[in-house]
């Protein structure tokens, strides 16, 4: 789910730098030493986990982890796909340099709808399966959301892309399904052995 | 500290991974093939994309070819005019990618492919400045015939090698990836020295 060179107009693509750089702004603010190796860690996941792919039938998929990534590091998960972002187009021509931005914010915005979703798990007290629940919700919201981006990008192209946008949602619910059964299972693992690794833990103990 | 080992974990199950990668990227290979340019795209992980579309353009951007791909990822076209030509292959959602041929692949090709009196067209305004005279048409025949099938026996021939090579170069590798996660790491330890650089002046 990247964008390559050529395909969008330039406002597009200076918007896309902008809002990066607006986005990597907000969320960096206040860091602190002990999430910077926390952040580092799941943008190298985020990295390696791209390139992936797994067959599934006559076709394969790779991951895009960014509703886990953000499950993980709330806000802090825009500069970790932001660093991703940029590396796998420089290393691996993954999208290109020119569409940096507007990867960046498609990518990083599906991980913070991830975490926005997740958050809302304190509303709704479900029980033993709350984490696996509202995991799941936020995995397929990170591709969702990203997939939204990624329409109304190639809608702003022109008229000849309007099939190729809606072809892209519907592309994208085999990952969307994918995504939410690992995401939902990594975030109700690792509420059993490491809760301090999610985010928005301590918000629940304030709420308690 | 106990998180990183968690952090370090996950990595490290995803570097099991690793083998299998393939960046999900539309690559295409054209060149020409007599008076034709052949074009063929593929993804990465082995599939074609089907119907998709082509577009030619000369030096100067105009769109002098539009077409889509069957069902291999093929597509062959008369060459429209012999300049540069900037091949552009969109397989939809974001996949496209474009190649240049220049026009000293094209003039070449197209001096040997066309008919016979394209080429002995072609071969009297040809760089060794022959004249078309009739009395060497025989020899400049000739020549032309025999330029067109080493050259398509040739083409023939590199072709399995052109496309592993591209393949070759484009594939990721191990290296790059573990180059990667090395960037990451570096600047995180970058951003963690000028952190308690600031902690400590403080």
């Amino acid at each position: 789910m990247h964008i390559a060179d050529g395909i969008l107009s330039a406002p597009v693509l200076a918007a896309g730098f902008g809002g990066t750089a607006l986005l990597a702004a907000v969320t960096m603010r206040k860091m602190g030493h002990e999430e910077i190796p926390e952040v580092s860690v799941m943008s190298a996941v985020f990295f390696v986990v791209n390139l992936i792919h797994i067959p599934i039938g006559p076709t394969s998929i790779h991951f895009i982890m960014n509703g886990l990534v953000g499950v993980i590091l709330g806000i802090r998960a825009f500069p970790a796909i932001m660093l991703g972002v940029i590396l796998q187009a420089l290393l691996f021509g993954f999208g290109g340099v020119t569409v940096i931005g507007v990867n960046c914010v498609m990518l990083g915005a599906g991980a913070l709808g991830a975490y926005f979703i997740w958050q809302l798990r304190h509303r709704f007290p479900l029980g033993d399966r709350l984490e696996m629940i509202f995991g799941g919700l936020a995995g397929a919201t990170g591709v969702f959301v990203s997939g939204l981006i990624l329409a109304a990008a190639l809608f702003s192209t022109g008229e000849e892309y309007i099939a190729t946008a809606e072809y892209a949602l519907a592309a994208h619910i085999p990952a969307l399904i994918i995504e939410a059964i690992v995401v939902g299972a990594c975030a109700s693992f690792l509420k059993k052995t490491r809760p301090d690794l999610l985010a928005g833990q301590v918000l629940q103990k304030k709420m308690e | 500290m106990k998180k990183i080992y968690f952090f370090a974990a996950i990595l490290f199950i995803s570097l099991i991974f690793i083998p299998n990668t393939y960046a999900h990227k539309v690559q295409m290979f054209a060149y020409p093939e007599g008076d034709n340019v052949f074009v063929e795209g593929y993804f990465a992980d082995g599939k074609k994309p089907k119907k998709s579309e082509v577009m030619v353009y000369d030096s100067g951007g105009k769109v002098v070819f539009r077409g889509l791909t069957d069902d291999e990822g093929k597509l062959s076209f008369k060459i429209p005019q012999k300049t540069d030509l900037r091949v552009t292959l969109n397989a939809g959602m974001g996949h496209k990618t474009e190649y240049t041929l220049p026009a000293s692949e094209l003039s070449s090709a197209e001096s040997k492919g066309g008919d016979k009196m394209v080429a002995i067209d072609q071969g009297a305004s040809s760089e060794k400045g022959r004249d078309s005279q009739i009395s060497q048409l025989d020899e400049a025949q000739i020549q032309a015939i025999v330029e067109k099938a080493v050259e398509r026996a040739v083409g023939e021939a590199i072709k399995p090698l052109v496309r592993s090579f591209t393949e070759m170069t484009q594939k990721n590798s191990l290296t790059t990836i573990i180059g990667g996660i090395g960037y990451i790491f570096g600047l995180m330890g970058i951003a963690l020295y000028f952190k308690s650089r600031k902690g400590s002046q403080s």
